[in-house]
């Protein structure tokens, strides 16, 4: 990374470009496209802050699942024609506020903008405990080592709360109390022939995103993003791939039950929680990410299908 | 500048004509068919002088390999995405637009 | 002008208009969109930092807080957007 090139300077200025946009279009339908090319350009953006792990993770979590999320609850909304509240407010009232807005907006940024210049450039003290234990952490992919040995709590939590999220969204979102992916609208033999075509090679890149993790960037969460839209198109085209009803709770919760099997073991094997061993640490990692892969990818995709069950037709555009 | 860096150059900015003459019709054209149909342009074509242009620039084969692999996987994606949206559209009954 | 320093600046703005959009918004799923793109300004400028570190490799711990960040923000995004649908026959609807 040298100076500043062109492309730095179009996508630091495209983003929050993209960002206003998808916060002042009318349409929210549009405000979700504009949303979704958003995650996309910061994902390149994390590409050019080298930040490849971070890249794939936006790209597949942060612009497809957030992008599908939002799409699947404004479809589920209550079209222009049901407006519940006219207009009240006057036209200057109105002005007001947007003008309170904006100053508003210019202040956070200056302020913001000037911690941003003068934070002081010197390592935080974790890196350098980082870079000295890194060796021994069983992995090449430093962030890997972060992820599941130096911080592995973090990691283990981050799946709880995955997992309470799916169970939030399946008790809120959808009436029917069948626990696996099935049925669908959208039906067709284009998405069938594209479900028959895409699924081997998604399954593949899932698992050698996992296996790559430990060395290169990759990982189980990037992995478990693409396995999981693997899991929406079959979903959606109503490809018998599916996990029966009475195991799906099984496969929601296996991965978190697996770290935390994991961690317990550690007490016993080596004396401390997620406490690994040099020489052994790559496999406890495998065997847990290996676990994370099916069952976050499972409850990304849970997130998504069970997030309404209210697909309106008619409230359309 | 080497050859592959020009022919590279040349295809890059090809294929961006195609996206910016896929984006005019996405903004310009009157019915859902018509912006499909200008959107495939950018997809399709634009993409893919595009994907050659990094080819060219790229340092080994396998990363050129891949990158035409990305390609073929975006047309299957904005085949099936084109269709699901004409079919709805159709369903729900919105006629593509004739010339008055 | 290091390419940090640019990106980091562009986080700043992503935060702010983040910022504003979750407060000044009428719709639900456009605060929700607020939020989004407030907590993509604050991994931005995070991440930015991180580049800073000496030597060739950017810090990894930074890099994975953000990757938790983004699991957890989507975990919120999809609870809150399950609330908002459920709420939605008494909003606005798809239009300001």
């Amino acid at each position: 990374m040298n100076g500043v090139a062109i492309i730095d300077v179009l996508l630091a200025a495209a983003v929050p470009v993209l960002a206003a946009a998808a916060l002042l279009y009318r349409d929210l339908f549009r405000a979700a496209v504009v949303f979704i090319v958003l995650g996309l350009t910061i994902a390149l953006v994390w590409v050019r802050l080298d930040a490849p792990d971070i890249a794939l993770a936006e790209a597949a979590v942060g612009a497809g699942i957030t992008g599908a999320l939002f799409m699947r609850a404004l479809g589920a909304l209550p079209g222009p024609t049901r407006s519940a509240h006219p207009v009240r407010s006057s036209r200057f009232q109105r002005l007001a506020v947007r003008g309170a807005a904006g100053v508003f907006a210019g202040i956070v940024a200056a302020l913001v903008a000037w911690a941003v210049v003068t934070v002081p450039s010197s390592d935080p003290v974790l890196t350098s405990l980082v870079r000295d234990a890194a060796p021994d952490s069983g992995v090449g992919n430093p962030v890997t080592a972060v992820l599941l040995n130096f911080r592995g709590y973090d990691t283990l939590l981050e799946v709880g709360v995955l997992l309470l999220a799916a169970l939030g969204v399946s008790t809120i979102g959808a009436h029917r109390h069948a626990a696996s992916l099935g049925g669908t609208r959208v039906r067709g033999p284009v998405i069938l022939a594209f479900a028959h075509l895409v699924l081997p090679g998604l399954i593949v890149l899932a698992a050698y995103l996992l296996w790559i993790g430990a060395d290169l960037p990759g990982g189980a969460f990037q992995g478990a993003a693409v396995l999981a839209g693997a899991w929406l198109i079959c979903a959606f085209a109503g490809f018998p791939a599916d996990v029966a009803p009475g195991r799906m709770p099984a496969v929601l919760a296996g991965g978190f039950c697996i770290f935390l099997l994991v961690a317990a073991g550690m007490v016993l094997l080596n004396g401390g929680l997620l406490r690994f061993m040099p020489a052994t640490a790559k496999w406890w990692m495998l065997l847990i990410e290996s676990g994370l892969l099916v069952s976050c990818a499972a409850i990304l995709a849970t997130l998504v299908f069970r997030l309404t069950d209210d697909d309106r037709p008619e409230a359309g555009r | 500048m080497t050859v592959a860096d020009l022919g590279a150059a040349v295809l890059a900015a090809a294929g961006s004509m195609f996206f910016v003459a896929g984006t005019l019709g996405l903004v310009r054209f009157p019915d859902v068919y018509s912006r499909l149909h200008a959107l495939t342009k950018a997809d399709n074509v634009g993409l893919g002088l595009i994907v050659l242009a990094t080819i060219l620039r790229a340092q080994e084969a396998g990363i050129g390999l891949r990158l035409a692999a990305a390609w073929l996987l975006v047309l299957f994606a904005s085949a099936l995405a084109s269709h699901l949206i004409a079919r709805e559209a159709l369903r729900r009954g919105i006629r593509p637009m004739r010339r008055p | 002008m290091t390419p940090a320093l640019l990106y980091g600046l562009s986080g700043a703005l992503l935060v702010a208009i983040g910022l504003t959009g979750a407060i000044a918004s009428r719709s639900l799923v456009r605060r929700i969109l607020g939020f989004n793109v407030l907590g993509s300004g604050a991994f931005v400028i995070i991440i930015a930092f991180a580049r800073r570190v000496a030597g060739p490799v950017p810090d990894p711990v930074s890099h994975a807080l953000v990757l938790t960040g983004i699991v957890v923000t989507v975990s919120a995004t999809a609870v809150a957007l399950a609330l908002a649908v459920r709420l939605g026959d008494e909003e606005d609807g798809r239009h300001e």
